[in-house]
């Protein structure tokens, strides 16, 4: 008996001890701006009196939803909610984050700066909780945290509980495909760079704008987003992200349900050869790499013609899975593909413009040919006509 | 001191300096000279508000300004002590369900999700977040439909002829599996951006949220299960005698089995409710107390609800301290548990 306790207490103990190395170890794993924060406040005690009394300087916003929130008149430490808005922020204050919500793609390491790409990972949430470590992100010195996208139901809840518990502001801004620009001059007032914001505002608009007009004058190419492991899964018509899809071609993917998963709906062979598209795009881990040997697939007009291609993915899938800015590349580069007379601009120039401004990258020539080495006919490889 | 008694006394102790402890660790760097002081001095203001409140005038004598910075009193407060707390009530009632369920159905298998409260949770969440609820809707939703569940449960198998027993058990798995099925089904037409992550997470089991508003809202019910456990306790010692035995003792056996399973199903649907799914701790520390303080009931249940609560309050430190992003808590007691539960087959000695 008393043995056993004694393995309990031992394991208890290093399971506690564990936990105490761990705590000793937080200001290293921060970084230096973030933590220099905490030990400031520990030898000046006699400020601890609520910021918002002592400092006069700070001022109401109204967020998307309605929630009127008072924040630091400067803001110089932002937070993201969840992937979408750390894209979304990313583009518009990459120096002003704390951390990212989810880690990058290893693919990213060619084009961010090294100190973007390193950006420590703080968890993101789903709804009222989740990985997002409160703690964490007190001891990050964050002095916002912003949510970005589609609001969800419980939102405004979800959002004033989690402000009441940490005493960190939080701030939902709605953000769709459409309503981009809007989206970022209302960040660009948040965190305090309307120039910036207006520059990001102004392209997103641009871009959608003129990917709308060309929709209306060219002629639409019948085609399939097809991914999965045997390429049987479509994007369907209607689908939540199936925007781009549907904007730019005749998608033939009409189904009854239109799923609104990542994954799309699955279908069998024989409704892909009934269907018969023009022009194939496979996800970037399907099977482009195989189909073409494929004697089944070959009876597709689109196989037996060689009018298939890859989506990019660098550092994000350009059709934008997940959904959020990246789906304005998607468009430059599918209306490219498809359109290239109607199309008429240059694609890297077009693209390495969006690098610089969305990634803050400056993508050399290799990069891009090594990007789309799958993903562009001969039509739009060639110079504008 | 009887033996088992001093054991319950030791950890009772034990979970006490447990609890002060996990104070003491978090991703927020406070001193623990401040946590100490932040702790006092929310006492005493408790005590400050209690006695205005009794004078009916407004009584100081805590100092206006205080020497910590605002947001460490903030983590204490707001993020530590709702998740201390909650890893305790938590892990306490799943385990006290476990122990019940254990002598219930006399198998040492037996879980607090044996009658399907799990599964029909878990459906019931992932139901509230694909409409879009709130936190407080997600948990009532899981605790409702946890009931619901195991109501089912129960009528079937007083329908059903035979064995009422064995009735409960498979009446459980087949309606838990139907409710595993349905959860299946809401998470393949959730919207995978939102929705679908925030069911996975949920399923894993998380502390993460929790907020002193949602201990309120769980301890009614955890209070109304555990209590009755408590006080009932060495009768459930009949049960494991088998029913003809005790009803040669003048015993109820079915109006008891009734009552345990009752309220061991309202600890383990409010538990669920506001931590999602978190395996292990129900199966696993009764054997643990078992070990420690014999099968009798009238120790072992108290033992089992100080163990649980220790176990989870120790795994939850590791949940939140390990990682800079919280790890759910449902995946590390698994990690604990499994190996345990290998270690019990292997030995095959007295497990019940």
């Amino acid at each position: 008996m008393k043995k056993l306790i004694a393995l309990v207490l031992a394991a208890l103990l290093v399971a506690s001890l564990a936990g105490c190395t761990e705590d000793t170890l937080v200001p290293t794993d921060t970084p230096a701006p973030v933590d220099t924060l905490a030990p400031a406040q520990i030898e000046a005690p006699e400020e601890t009196t609520p910021p918002e009394e002592v400092a006069p300087n700070t001022r109401t916003f109204t967020d998307s939803i309605g929630r009127t929130v008072e924040l630091p008149a400067e803001i110089e430490k932002v937070a993201v909610s969840g992937p979408l808005a750390q894209i979304v922020l990313f583009a518009l204050c990459p120096d002003k984050l704390v951390g990212i919500a989810s880690a990058w793609d290893t693919s990213a390491e060619q084009y961010l700066a090294t100190e973007y790409y390193n950006l420590p990972e703080l968890g993101q949430l789903y709804g009222g909780q989740g990985e997002l470590n409160l703690e964490t992100l007190l001891a990050s010195g964050a002095e916002i945290v912003i949510d970005v996208g589609e609001p969800k139901d419980s939102a405004v809840e979800d959002l004033d509980a989690l402000q009441e518990q940490t005493g960190i502001p939080f701030v939902h801004v709605t953000a769709t495909t459409e309503t981009m620009g809007d989206a970022y001059r209302k960040l660009g007032e948040l965190v305090g760079m309307p120039d910036a914001a207006e520059e990001l505002a102004a392209y997103c608009n641009r871009i959608y704008a003129q990917t709308l007009a060309l929709a209306e004058r060219v002629e639409k190419v019948n085609l399939l987003y097809c991914l999965g492991d045997a390429g049987l899964n479509v994007i369907a018509q209607g689908s939540y992200h199936a925007e781009i899809i549907d904007l730019l071609s005749n998608n033939l993917a009409v189904v009854e349900a239109p799923s609104s998963k990542g994954t799309g709906n699955e279908v069998d062979m024989e409704q892909i050869l009934l269907w018969n598209p023009d022009v194939i795009l496979f996800a970037p881990d399907s099977i482009y790499a195989t189909v073409g040997e494929d004697a089944t697939w070959q009876e597709v007009a689109a196989i037996r013609n060689g009018t298939y291609y890859e989506v990019p993915l660098g550092p994000y899938n350009w059709m934008g899975f997940p959904p959020s800015v990246q789906r304005y590349l998607g468009m430059l580069w599918m209306a490219k593909l498809l359109y290239p007379e109607a199309a008429t601009y240059d694609l890297y120039t077009e693209v390495a413009a969006y690098f610089k401004l969305f990634y803050h990258s400056d993508l050399t020539e290799a990069q891009y040919d090594a990007l789309v080495e799958h993903s562009i006919g001969a039509a739009a490889e060639a110079p504008a006509a | 001191m009887h033996a088992p008694s001093r054991m319950l006394f030791l950890l009772a102790l034990f979970l006490l300096a447990l609890f002060l402890a996990s104070f003491a660790f978090g991703r927020y760097g406070v001193p623990i000279w401040d946590v100490a002081r932040i702790l006092v001095y929310r006492c005493a203001a408790l005590v400050e508000d209690g006695l205005s409140w009794l004078l009916q005038r407004t009584v100081a004598f805590l100092p206006e300004t205080v020497p910590w910075a605002a947001q460490m009193e903030t983590v204490v407060i707001n993020i530590r002590l709702p998740r201390i707390l909650l890893a305790c009530m938590v892990g306490c009632c799943l385990s006290a369900a476990g122990a019940s369920y254990q002598g219930v159905f006399q198998n040492p298998m037996a879980s607090p999700d044996l009658l399907g409260a799990s599964s029909g949770a878990a459906f019931g969440a992932a139901l509230a977040i694909l409409y879009g609820a709130s936190n407080e809707g997600v948990s009532l939703a899981a605790f409702a439909a946890s009931l619901i569940t195991v109501l089912l449960v129960f009528l079937l198998a007083q329908r059903a002829p035979g064995h009422r027993v064995v009735n409960l058990i498979l009446g459980g798995i087949m309606i838990g599996s139907l409710f595993t099925a349905a959860t299946s089904y809401v998470k393949l037409v959730a919207d995978p951006t939102n929705q679908l992550p925030a069911i996975t997470y949920w399923l894993m089991g998380s502390l993460s949220g929790a907020k002193l508003s949602e201990l309120g809202f769980a301890a009614v019910p955890m209070a109304l299960g555990c209590i009755p456990l408590l006080l009932i306790r060495w009768r459930i010692n009949l049960l494991t005698l088998g029913d003809e035995e005790a009803q040669t003792l003048g015993v109820n056996t079915n109006l008891l089995r009734l009552a345990v399973i009752l309220c061991a199903t309202l600890v383990t649907a409010a538990s669920i409710a506001v931590s999602g799914m978190i395996g292990w701790v129900g199966l696993v520390i009764p054997h643990f107390a078992r070990k420690l303080v014999g099968s009798n009931y009238r120790y072992l249940m108290p033992a089992s609800m100080l163990l649980g609560a220790a176990f989870l309050l120790v795994v939850d430190n590791v949940s939140r301290n390990l990682l800079a992003v919280e790890i759910p808590i449902g995946i590390l007691t698994a990690f604990v548990g499994a190996p345990f539960f290998i270690y019990l087959l292997m030995r095959r000695e007295k497990t019940l």
